[in-house]
């Protein structure tokens, strides 16, 4: 593999932290049942205070902190207006996300495009010594590694433990779960808040490693991206980052592409239209017939991994009898 | 029973203290003093009542903000009603403004090249080449031209008796250039070596003005085909693409504002290069008219923004009251499948709601373009979709409350544009307030419920 490739691929591992960890921040709080959708919004305020508490304070790791506990106060609105008021949801979490865009550019103002700090660079030991794996994913930050451990451990989490195959129940048949012993509502609240950590952390990653500093609105978008490669992710930790490097590596061949010449219109709306398309493929049903047209033996491992039905529960709360 | 009115009251002002306390946390936060701040929006919204009346500019400028969003805020009644969350209502006021802008841009005047010329001074003739170079210079004409403003760009006419007192005329310097004939032109410029051609009839094209209402007709019927399309887009998506229209009007936003900016910065600009933050002015013709007081004042608001916001809300107010069509909305907005077993073809009537919503969107997007900015700018549309969803939001998806507080809201991000020229505050503070309100509304409204269950 000739070198550049390689750099490229680094680069992209790199760039779709943030999106790995809100993504799969927001599968676990939609396993749980919970919609947040307020991501967008999250994501900027983090970034936002994840920043200007690195600055203030000279260390990079308040800021993280600072990130993850923003997303986490975010999500506690979330689930209690759902789980203690009743109350819609997607309203709640919209109303939030423009709250928090605003937010983000009032108490962000004079923190405008100020050099800062960042993470620093740590190549893992002997790890980043082996030949291309260790070069594009062991040669980065601490977030980074991060990102990549979570895919991992939230895959584990979810279908290789107990209280993992709770998450799931929860999200599915919360009365079935309650039955055997779950307190829906509580786990509820706890997979929520830290679905939210993980997408307030996502936006310390943006300010602090990925798009260093902060200006007004500068990762706009990124939340609702990291919605939709939920669902294009069929709620899979797996196919969910594979989603998210995905749509990195093909961000950053439409950029590649405007180097050649293609014109920045393009690069711009790139995201969006794969958005659509993504959602499109997902929803039309188009995998489903694919499903069915292939050879009966394929057919059980297709439809492990092209599946994507959301939890049974998304969205409804769960109140006892 | 007093106390229980005076309870039901306190209630509804509680997400109001609410979002003014947390508001003004947010003052103190960033060191600014909540009491001036506030009063900054209140002064910018409302300006001097006392002493220049209710109309003033101050509240001139908040009937312009109301206007698009009353109409945004009808549509999204609808797609609400309907169950529909159309957050991408932005973009299809967006879509609105492009449409909108597109007619005034090309079909408000055609340009016909004329067998006239203008001579120029010899020594001028290389720096006086475009039309531009002759706006409110005097141009010399003989009797007879017809009017000057046929000539777009001339303005300035003085008339002489024959075409020797006019080249003398310029040649004195009293004026910038002679308007001829080609054949009289040519054959003076043989003559004379003083004078030559400055614009030829190429460039000195004969102007004529579509007349003002069938353009506006047209301008408007544009926005509302512009919305409409980006609407049905998103709802078709929905409807059989089984795309979430939160997801898809996002997109379409995004892809909206991009297309714009294309248009602006690439095939919209004029020939001769221009500004990359808006496309030219529009001739004024093309432009609503804005609203002159009895004492002879001009308001920056117009007449036909308030007529079609009012319609619109009548309109919508009357379907979802006194139609078939409202009832079956309403039952899809209980529940979409219930409805679809009753006989309620759903697909239909949530493409024609989305569509119906997008009309008015576009319908709000021109009111941006032909009465604020009177052209096409990025970001034209101003976030008044995102707020039109936090009027419906705090209505509570109930009609009658939806001008009231779509006023207060305009008010509100009216009046917090003066925050930064007086205070040097962001002027997110506006939306910051709102968004706290309409939080704090539903918040409140769930903690009611709960309270009255226990009791």
């Amino acid at each position: 593999m000739d070198s550049e490739l390689i750099r490229n691929l680094a680069s992209i591992v790199a760039l779709s932290a943030p999106l790995v960890m809100a993504s799969i921040g927001e599968t676990i709080t939609e396993r749980a049942g919970v919609v947040n959708l307020s991501l967008d919004g999250t994501i900027l305020l983090s970034a936002m205070t994840g920043f200007v508490a690195a600055y203030t304070s000279n260390n990079v790791w308040v800021g993280v902190l600072a990130g993850v506990a923003v997303g986490a106060v975010v999500a506690l609105i979330v689930a209690a207006s759902s789980i203690e008021l009743h109350q819609d949801q997607v309203a709640v979490g919209f109303v939030l996300t423009l709250l928090c865009d605003e937010l983000s550019a009032f108490l962000g103002q004079d923190y405008t495009r100020l050099p800062g700090p960042s993470v620093p660079y740590w190549p893992i030991p002997f790890l980043s010594d082996i030949p291309i794996i260790g070069q594009i994913f062991f040669t980065h930050n601490v977030l980074v590694y991060f990102s990549l451990f979570l895919i991992v451990f939230v895959w584990w989490w979810m279908y290789r433990t107990r209280p993992g195959l709770a998450l799931r129940g929860i999200g599915e048949r919360p009365a079935a779960a309650f039955v055997r012993g779950a307190n829906v509502n509580r786990l509820r609240y706890l997979y929520t808040l830290i679905g939210g950590g993980l997408v307030g952390m996502a936006g310390a990653t943006y300010s602090l490693s990925v798009k260093l500093g902060w200006s007004e609105g500068h990762v706009r978008g990124n939340g609702w991206i990291a919605l939709a490669i939920v669902i294009f992710g069929g709620w899979h930790p797996f196919r969910v980052a594979f989603g998210a490097y995905l749509f990195a590596a093909l961000r950053a061949l439409s950029s590649f592409m405007q180097q050649l010449g293609a014109s920045v219109v393009l690069v711009n709306a790139t995201p969006w239209i794969l958005m659509i398309l993504t959602l499109l493929l997902v929803g039309s049903g188009a995998t489903e017939r694919l499903i069915a047209i292939s050879p009966p033996g394929a057919r059980r491992f297709l439809r492990g991994v092209l599946r994507a039905t959301p939890p049974e529960s998304l969205g409804v709360e769960f109140r006892r009898e | 029973m007093r106390t229980e009115r005076l309870i039901q009251i306190g209630w509804g002002l509680l997400p109001v203290g609410i979002a003014l306390a947390f508001t003004t946390i947010v003052l103190i936060a960033v060191n600014a003093p909540p009491g001036d701040a506030f009063g900054a929006i209140l002064q910018g919204a409302f300006g001097d009542i006392a002493g220049q009346g209710i109309l003033n500019p101050k509240t001139a400028a908040v009937l312009t903000f109301w206007a698009p969003l009353l109409l945004c805020a009808s549509g999204l009644l609808l797609t609400f009603t309907a169950g529909l969350w159309n957050i991408g209502i932005e973009g299809q006021m967006m879509m609105g403004a492009v449409f909108a802008s597109f007619v005034a841009l090309n079909l408000a005047a055609s340009f016909t090249p004329t067998d006239q010329v203008l001579i120029v001074r010899a020594t001028e003739a290389r720096r006086l080449d475009t039309e531009e170079d002759f706006r409110g210079f005097p141009v010399g004409v003989l009797p007879g031209t017809g009017p000057l403003r046929d000539y777009d760009l001339l303005s300035d006419a003085v008339e002489y008796e024959t075409l020797d007192d006019a080249i003398g005329a310029l040649l004195a310097g009293d004026v910038r250039g002679v308007l001829a004939s080609q054949s009289e032109a040519e054959a003076l410029i043989a003559d004379n070596p003083d004078i030559a051609l400055g614009l030829d009839g190429e460039t000195l094209r004969k102007v004529s003005e579509m007349p003002q209402v069938p353009l506006m007709m047209l301008e408007l019927a544009a926005a509302a085909l512009g919305g409409a399309l980006w609407g049905a887009l998103s709802g078709v998506l929905r409807t059989h693409g089984n795309v979430h229209e939160i997801f898809s009007g996002v997109a379409l936003n995004s892809l909206a504002s991009i297309f714009a900016n294309y248009l602006i910065a690439g095939p919209w600009q004029p020939p001769e290069g221009g500004s990359l933050h808006s496309t030219e002015p529009f001739r004024r013709v093309a432009l609503m008219p804005n609203i002159v007081l009895p004492d002879g004042t001009t308001l920056d608001v117009s007449l036909v923004a308030l007529v079609m916001a009012v319609i619109a809300f009548g309109l919508v107010f009357f379907a979802l009251r006194g139609t078939f069509w409202g009832l079956q909305l309403k039952a899809m907005g209980k529940s979409e499948r219930s409805a679809f077993l009753l006989g309620v073809p759903t697909k239909k009537q949530a493409l024609l709601a989305m569509t119906f919503a997008g009309a008015l969107a576009g319908l709000g997007g021109s009111i941006r373009v032909l009465s604020v900015y009177g052209s096409l700018r990025p970001g034209v549309s101003g976030g008044i979709g995102f707020l039109a969803l936090l009027v419906v939001l705090l209505a509570a998806v109930q009609a009658p409350w939806v001008p009231l507080i779509a006023f207060f809201f305009a008010a509100i991000k009216s009046g917090s544009t003066r925050l930064q020229i007086t205070m040097q505050l962001h002027d997110s503070l506006g939306g910051i307030l709102q968004g706290a309100l309409v939080l704090s509304f539903i918040l409140v409204n769930g903690l009611r419920a709960r309270l009255k269950l226990r009791r």
